[in-house]
């Protein structure tokens, strides 16, 4: 193993829980509140909402226009498009909360995301260049936020934090960002 | 962040005290500016779209209202329902000719045709007279060691980029630029904007050029490459030969770069009359003939034909980007110099450059040659030219010229690929199957489709044939499979060195040190329970922003290209204990 033999590698293989948050030592997880499942969802319909209503308008005017015996193919394609669109990303928002947790430390975070591809990522906070704290009006009532990292190489997304985890999170990172300057 | 820390490079104080005093572009680099059209990005498109579709909305409608105003609702019933078939054909030519008409068109108001003519005629003398006037306003110089550039007609822009964090100078200068005695200059940040990020000056005067240069040279302390550089400050690492250089450019085909190249291909032929007129006729009988034989085999020889003609085509332009390529290092600088009618110096700040990649196409591995390519932080994604430090180099000198690179910054960087010779950590052989499989599972929905369209449209095909694609190139894909299987490989070594090499066609081994990484990532296919994941990891890069691919399946961090950092079917354990690993040695955690 060369360099590389520092590590045990004769741990137990754990065939299912690939990506369990529970064997995370020293980490704070945060799985997904029931606030935070009910964001999604209304999110979901939120976004299907707006998605759809162009086409269901569409398909109504459309309808409308060409009279009782007018064409009725195209109204129904639109009409179909914009449920189909609500329906999935309906799911997609409740779905979507089964999916994602992120964790922390003093230095770094970890976000898990995917629900086909599952990915695990993890960022050092003394890369982070800039974060941005987001709250819509769907959030806001239930305290709760999503955090955007910005780094130089992409951004990592928190979807939804509670506030305290936040502002723990953020003081970290002016920590971490100021260290990175002096050093 | 520990790679942009600009007090090792430069003195601030030096920097403070040094003024360019602002000046216009060269009066000739109009000509540039005309021709660089103005950047076409997602943001114009979409302000574009909209605009053309109400104009073409409104129009209708105003036609419409124009259309119902004039006419009953009984005369446009009718005109609706006019039958074409009871038109008499003499009849309308004896319309056209009846002086009536033309007493009636005599009798319009010349305005009619001269309002549309000046209307266009306007619109073209308006955007030049805007371009020139915006062109006109364009100022640069350097003040408190910031260069800047700024301009705007109404809305005036200025961008600022302290020398501080200056990625790369380039200076350029094509044929005509020389015979002009001329210079491009464009100096880069480290903003993943793309060309934003840049400053950018399309011709100014040799004297102004030399003026800049030797206000970034006192910044850095030390000589950057320019034309007029004498090469005695510095030390000769490389220079690449012809063949070689021809070896190299035979990889170079790539689609992007051959249709750019049949553009210019285009363009250059229509200079000429004589070529333009054969270019049209060739065009015109190619067309012709596809027409005339509609079997699928001449088809297939004229694709084939012309995929070689700009394959040469490809080969050619590299050639003339790379050609008299020279790398010589000064201090903390690598200076590079190549090119045959553009001729480009470039300097680029070691300290500065994120990852290291050595690329050995296949026709390289031939002939036991490679390139080295750098990852700068904020390049443009697709330049090739701005990401070589090397195009061709044979494989065993390589450590030689790393070595010598970075001598004095971080010592034996080329050892590492030497020492990757020997001991890279292989894959399990469990992640084989992944590798043989790719192309089986991505070409299984291609086949499928092919057979449900065969098998609904009515035609006597066998919708087994729709199988073939998978019967051809899943077994190519296998066999591509497991070159790759056999090539992929990664080691960590106890400086904190990750080197990972992996194949897509060329084979690359890229290398970075552990504190440049800014993320991990560990990532797996759900439905497949097995225990093999793939583990990314990504510098500071270009291209970094998400995508729309990115947007639309969801969130998380992007890695593209030259930033990324890519082992598949590793271990779990194994990939979770590099992850670990790689985080421990982090210099702000111990």
């Amino acid at each position: 193993m060369g360099d590389f033999d520092e590590h045990d590698i004769s741990r137990p293989p754990r065939h299912s829980s690939t990506f369990d948050p529970e064997t995370l030592e020293g980490w704070t997880v945060r799985l997904p509140s029931t606030q935070a499942r009910r964001w999604s969802a209304l999110n979901g319909l939120a976004h299907g909402l707006v998605w759809a209503f162009p086409f269901v308008a569409i398909a109504l005017v459309w309808r409308r226009a060409s009279g009782p015996d007018g064409d009725q193919l195209w109204p129904t394609i639109f009409f179909t498009i914009g449920m189909l669109l609500l329906i999935v990303l309906l799911i997609k928002g409740i779905l979507v909360p089964r999916t994602w947790w992120f964790a922390y430390t003093e230095h770094e975070l970890i976000v898990e995301h995917g629900l086909i591809i599952k990915a695990r990522d993890h960022l050092a906070f003394d890369r982070v260049q800039y974060l941005e704290r987001r709250s819509g009006p769907i959030m806001r009532p239930s305290g709760l936020a999503s955090l955007i990292f910005d780094t130089a190489a992409g951004r990592a997304i928190v979807p939804a934090a509670e506030l305290a985890d936040i502002d723990t999170i953020e003081e970290r990172v002016r920590v971490a960002m100021l260290r990175a300057t002096v050093l | 962040m520990s790679q942009a820390q600009p007090s090792t490079l430069v003195d601030g104080q030096i920097i403070d005290a040094l003024d360019v005093t602002p000046r216009r572009l060269s009066k000739l680099s109009l000509y540039w500016y005309l021709k660089a059209l103005p950047e076409l990005t997602v943001g114009t498109v979409l302000t574009i779209i909209p605009l053309a579709v109400g104009a073409v909305l409104s129009l209708i409608l105003l036609i419409d209202w124009g259309i119902r105003r004039a006419f009953s609702q009984t005369q446009i019933e009718e005109a609706l329902n006019y039958d074409f078939e009871s038109i008499d054909d003499a009849k309308l030519q004896e319309w056209i000719e009846s002086p009536q008409l033309a007493d009636w068109i005599s009798g319009l108001s010349i305005w009619v045709f001269v309002v549309p003519v000046l209307v266009a005629v306007g619109l073209i003398v308006g955007w030049f007279v805007m371009r020139t006037l915006q062109w006109r306003r364009i100022r640069f110089g350097i003040e408190d060691g910031v260069i800047w550039t700024s301009g705007g007609l109404f809305t005036s822009w200025t961008r600022r980029l302290p020398i501080v964090h200056v990625q790369s100078v380039e200076f350029r200068s094509t044929l005509l630029q020389r015979i002009l005695t001329l210079r491009g200059v464009a100096v880069s940040s480290a903003a993943p904007e793309g060309k934003n990020a840049t400053i950018e000056l399309l011709a100014i005067r040799r004297g102004v050029a030399t003026e800049l240069a030797n206000t970034i040279q006192t910044a850095f302390g030390a000589t950057i490459a320019t034309p007029e550089a004498e090469d005695s400050g510095s030390v000769p690492i490389a220079s690449v030969g012809w063949k070689q250089l021809i070896v190299a450019a035979a990889n170079s085909f790539e689609v992007r770069l051959s249709v750019f190249s049949l553009y210019v291909f285009y363009r250059a032929l229509g200079q000429v009359k004589d070529l333009k007129r054969w270019r049209d006729q060739a065009i015109h009988s190619v067309t012709k003939y596809a027409e005339q034989h509609h079997d699928l085999a001449n088809l297939l020889v004229i694709l084939i034909g012309a995929l070689l003609f700009f394959w040469i085509f490809s080969i050619l332009i590299y050639i003339a980007t790379f050609a008299r390529f020279r790398l010589r290092r000064n201090g903390k600088l690598a200076l590079i110099e190549h090119g045959l009618l553009t001729r480009r110096w470039r300097t680029v700040l070691l300290p500065r450059i994120q990852a290291l990649t050595f690329v050995e196409s296949p026709a390289q591995q031939l002939v036991n040659d490679g390139s080295l390519r750098m990852t700068l932080p904020g390049t443009t994604r697709d330049e090739l030219a701005r990401t070589m430090l090397l195009p061709a180099v044979d494989r065993t000198v390589t450590i030689d010229v790393l070595n010598r690179l970075f001598a004095e910054l971080n010592p034996q960087t080329g050892d590492a690929l030497r020492a990757d010779e020997m001991k890279l950590e292989r894959l399990p052989p469990s992640a084989r199957r992944s590798y043989l499989l790719r192309w089986t599972w991505r070409l299984l929905p291609l086949s499928l489709v092919i057979m449900l369209v065969l098998y609904l449209v009515p035609g006597g095909i066998n919708p087994l044939w729709g199988l073939l694609p998978w019967a051809i190139f899943g077994p190519i894909g296998a066999w591509l499979g497991n070159i790759r299987f056999e090539d992929a490989g990664w080691r960590l070594d106890r400086r904190g060195r990750l080197v990972v090499r992996e194949r897509s066609l060329s084979r690359t081994t890229r290398m970075t040190r552990q504190d440049r990484l800014v993320w991990t990532r560990v990532s797996k296919l759900r439905i497949v329970s097995g225990r093999n994941v793939t583990f990314v990891a990504s510098v500071a890069g270009a291209g970094s922003r998400p995508g729309i691919k990115a947007r639309l399946l969801g969130y998380g961090l992007v890695a593209r290209g030259d930033s990324r950092l890519r082992v598949r079917g590793l271990l779990h354990e194994d990939a979770l204990a590099l992850v670990d690993d790689l985080a421990k040695r982090s210099p702000t955690r111990s």
